[in-house]
């Protein structure tokens, strides 16, 4: 039994010395930005960017949900930077003095998107309102979705989805493999699939663009090296990694 | 610590302390569920319509899936034990494959397949119009891929510990193959075929990632109890609490009343 017990012990100190030093491989020279999980290819891009100009800095990206990331700060996540997807959210965070002085870091438009053999024919937003066709949303209760049914409601068409995908990703997905003949995206998300989505705009005043507020945690351990990131995103350089994967720029939208 | 048989003398203290803390890990979570429960607002939250479009489509998904999955099941179980052919261990690795793969790779591999620009989904597409993704079939075929194999390992197990000499009797008795499976094979492995039957069962209610994957989500169509709780995850965590509290209750019943009726005796 002895030995049993002793393997046993064995194993789960084993485990703990393995989990132990996963976490304490973060270091004093960190800068930890929680970023809406819809940045995700850009912020490799962004955070690339600014290690070059900033050598030294080391910078850990928390990928999640918007309201996700919101409710990890509030249960004391170690955040510096917060980037998310919608203005909501960020307000919420203000209201309860978690971040200081939001700023606006890009926007981003919404498209109509098609695969790229358009097997249903589709041409505009008309379209969605056909029965015949399998037609994709984001849920209303993600951004992407919840702007969708404005711009629907806004252009007075009523569309009967066939699935209401929990983030834009697997939506996007289902319309590239040609599992459904259309649904409702971001103008990014159509950058970074290339050719393998047909574009069809949207009349940009029937709805408001979304928004990236990014923020300076009022916890976090760095405020000034968050701030210096903050400036990177929002400079020149910033702005033009934004904008090769299809983001606005801020300021056309403030 | 009362002990059935074996070796006497006190349980040794280490396993009950690791038996404590394995306990906890599965009991742990399940109490901080029971302590975020809205309970006086539990009627309200149950009340509204997502839950009840939910549920009921999880239990006809669910219970199709493990019908499908007893009457494909046990012949391939009953394949894989009882007869010898080439590529049988290669089938039974792949057999066991969704156990082992995560759901949303099953739920793409399905779209990839059966999918209307599938292997085999485009030419049925093309030639009727029906498509499998965005239906209710959709959800029974992906809860059935992710639940069979248990289904199918629990049968073929009590297949390759059954004895042989029963079934060898009624076959010098002039029983035909098929006879030695309906009146002798199947009733000999009754408890096993329902306790796979309970674990299909229970793993296709507790499916997620192949069904929203190839079924896609849609409230009242393709959206289970798992998928409910997810999209309401984080707009209204209240929701969510109350539905996967419908789920603990379910699946924790269901196995009760199923262990003391069928299990106990064996």
């Amino acid at each position: 039994m002895g030995k049993l017990n002793r393997y046993l012990f064995g194993v789960l100190a084993a485990v703990s010395l393995l989990l132990g030093s996963c976490g304490s491989s973060s270091d004093d020279n960190e800068l930890s930005v929680f970023a809406a999980a819809s940045l995700a290819e850009v912020m490799d891009e962004l955070v690339a960017a600014y290690t070059e100009t900033s050598p030294g800095v080391n910078v850990a990206v928390n990928l999640a949900g918007s309201t996700t990331l919101k409710a990890q700060i509030f249960e004391g996540a170690p955040a510096d930077v917060v980037l998310l997807a919608n203005q909501a959210t960020m307000s919420q965070l203000v209201d309860e003095d978690a971040v200081q002085a939001p700023q606006l870091a890009a926007a981003n438009r919404m498209v109509l998107a098609v695969p790229a053999d358009n097997p249903g024919g589709v041409k505009s937003l008309d379209d969605l309102a056909r029965s015949d066709l399998l037609i994709g949303l984001c849920d209303s209760q993600v951004p992407c979705g919840a702007t969708a049914r404005n711009i629907l409601d806004a252009a007075g068409v009523v569309a009967s989805p066939d699935t209401n995908e929990p983030d834009v990703k697997s939506l996007v997905a289902k319309i590239v493999s040609g599992e459904l003949d259309a649904g409702i995206v971001y103008t990014t998300d159509l950058a970074s699939a290339g050719d393998e989505l047909i574009r069809i705009d949207i009349d940009p005043s029937l709805y408001e663009p979304n928004v990236y507020p990014v923020a300076v945690v009022t916890d976090g351990d760095k405020p000034a090296e968050a701030q210096l990131f903050i400036d990177f995103v929002l400079s020149e350089r910033g702005q033009s990694v934004l904008a090769a994967s299809g983001f606005l720029p801020a300021e056309e939208v403030n | 610590m009362a002990e059935l048989g074996g070796p006497k003398g006190p349980a040794p203290k280490g396993l009950i302390a690791l038996a404590v803390l394995g306990a906890a890990v599965i009991l742990l979570p399940i109490v901080g569920l029971l302590a975020r429960t809205p309970w006086s607002r539990l009627g309200e939250l149950l009340g509204k319509p997502i839950v009840g479009d939910a549920l009921r489509l999880s239990l006809i998904t669910s219970f199709a899936a493990a019908g499908i999955s007893l009457c494909l099941g046990l012949p391939l179980a009953w394949i894989l034990s009882r007869t010898r052919f080439w590529g049988r261990s290669l089938l039974r690795a792949f057999v066991t494959l969704p156990m082992v793969l995560p759901p949303v790779v099953g739920g793409a591999a399905l779209l990839f397949a059966l999918g209307r620009r599938g292997v085999v989904g485009e030419p049925i597409y093309d030639l009727t119009g029906f498509a499998l993704p965005f239906s209710v079939w959709g959800v029974i075929l992906a809860n059935t891929f992710v639940a069979m194999p248990f289904l199918v390992l629990t049968i073929e197990a009590a297949l390759n510990n059954t004895d042989h000499r029963q079934e060898a009797a009624a076959a010098t008795l002039g029983a035909s193959r098929l006879a030695v499976f309906n009146r002798v094979t199947v009733p000999m492995i009754r408890p096993s075929i329902l306790a796979g039957l309970v674990l299909a069962w229970a793993r296709a209610l507790g499916e997620f990632g192949a069904t929203i994957t190839f079924a896609g989500n849609l409230s009242g169509r393709t959206q289970t109890l798992p998928l409910a709780v997810f999209v309401s995850l984080e707009a209204d965590r209240d929701a969510a609490i109350a539905i996967s509290l419908i789920l603990v209750v379910i699946s924790v019943a269901v196995l009760l009343i199923l262990r003391n009726r069928w299990w106990s005796t064996q």
